[in-house]
């Protein structure tokens, strides 16, 4: 004789017998009853403990205890899902996330390294005079000393040698007055 | 030594703004008047194009504002505010140096520029005809006195350069 084909036990099936072994009694939500509608009804206040009155009077007590109860819902789903999955998932997960971590790490290291083996190429570009930068000129070298501060955020006329011979906020200005002045060069002073 | 047609440079202090630092290029205007002297300009890679204060682009071309006005085509300066603002195109070879120091230079033959009454600074060189298909970089690095770099392609990298002609 074939046996009889047993009903596969669904999610519901499971929370609900989780949830009856932990109250000791099952519970089914106004929800999952054929024709539920979304508005406070016997079944609701006998479901939840209030009074019609109070239900009807709040619809803030209404909608946050159907959120609440959702929610455990959730819960329950997430113990559920964490009792059958055996530890050893949660334990990869946790080995994954740590060496995601510790190759994030190590990247940034040698990023690090990178950058400081750069700036020591620089630096020793720089003292045996082989930079790949242009090197300054007498204005640039002028600009740089205190006397410049006084001009800085104008344009001026300097000649190497004698110093500033004109200033101006406006460089159209200054290369007017300047034009007789080959000798001259014209640069903006920059605040530092 | 830099490669053909590259150039390398520092950022400054930008005028007006404290705190706030700007690519700094020396540039001079040959035109048909003659060469004009060399000048500080800002890259700036935002801007329309090469725009030239009028005061300054009259000093250049050896004639009058008013003259700059009278014989120059106008065009609208997109991207400098509302209303609709014009300036007055004109054409120049501009030979670009990183610094009064450099010997390196190098030179953007029959360029358009325009000579404009609002340029917040004497020369800005935007996009048309200057940094457009070119490639400028901000070298993450600065030299030993902490001046920040930084470099113009004379074109753009081949791949990139494919990318945006497909766009």
């Amino acid at each position: 004789m074939p046996k009889p084909r047993q009903r596969s036990e669904s999610l519901t099936d499971v929370l609900l017998k989780l949830s009856s072994s932990r109250t000791g009694s099952v519970k089914v939500a106004p929800w999952e009853t054929p024709g539920f509608k979304q508005s406070p009804s016997d079944e609701l206040t006998e479901f939840y403990g209030f009074s019609r009155e109070a239900i009807q009077s709040s619809r803030y007590i209404y909608f946050s205890h159907h959120i609440s109860t959702r929610q455990s819902q959730w819960r329950q789903i997430a113990a559920a899902l964490e009792n059958r999955f055996s530890s050893h998932v949660m334990q990869a997960l946790a080995e994954l996330n740590s060496t995601v971590e510790r190759q994030g790490k190590k990247l940034e290291q040698q990023e690090k390294k990178i950058q400081s083996q750069e700036s020591m190429i620089r630096v020793l570009q720089d003292l045996l005079g082989e930079s790949d930068m242009p090197p300054l000129g007498d204005f640039e070298k002028w600009c740089e000393t205190p006397e410049a501060e006084k001009y800085a955020g104008r344009h001026v006329a300097f000649v190497p040698g004698e110093g500033v011979i004109e200033s101006s906020e406006s460089l159209g200005a200054l290369l007017a007055k300047v034009r007789s002045r080959d000798d001259a060069v014209v640069g903006y002073v920059p605040y530092d | 030594m830099t490669n053909p047609g590259e150039l390398r440079g520092f950022f400054k202090p930008a005028p007006g703004i404290r705190g706030v630092y700007k690519p700094f290029v020396r540039v001079e205007f040959t035109t048909e008047a003659g060469t004009s002297r060399e000048v500080d300009a800002i890259f700036d890679t935002g801007c329309f194009g090469i725009l030239v204060e009028l005061e300054t682009a009259a000093e250049f071309l050896m004639i009058s504002e008013a003259d700059i006005i009278r014989s120059f085509p106008r065009q609208e300066i997109r991207g400098v505010g509302s209303p609709r603002q014009f300036g007055y195109e004109c054409r120049a070879t501009l030979r670009l140096r990183a610094t009064t120091g450099s010997s390196e230079s190098v030179t953007w033959n029959d360029t358009l520029f325009y000579a404009y009454k609002g340029v917040p600074y004497g020369v800005l060189i935007g996009q048309k005809n200057g940094l457009q298909e070119r490639a400028f970089i901000h070298l993450n690095y600065s030299d030993r006195h902490g001046r920040r770099c930084w470099k113009l392609h004379p074109q753009l990298p081949s791949i990139l350069s494919r990318v945006i002609t497909r766009i």
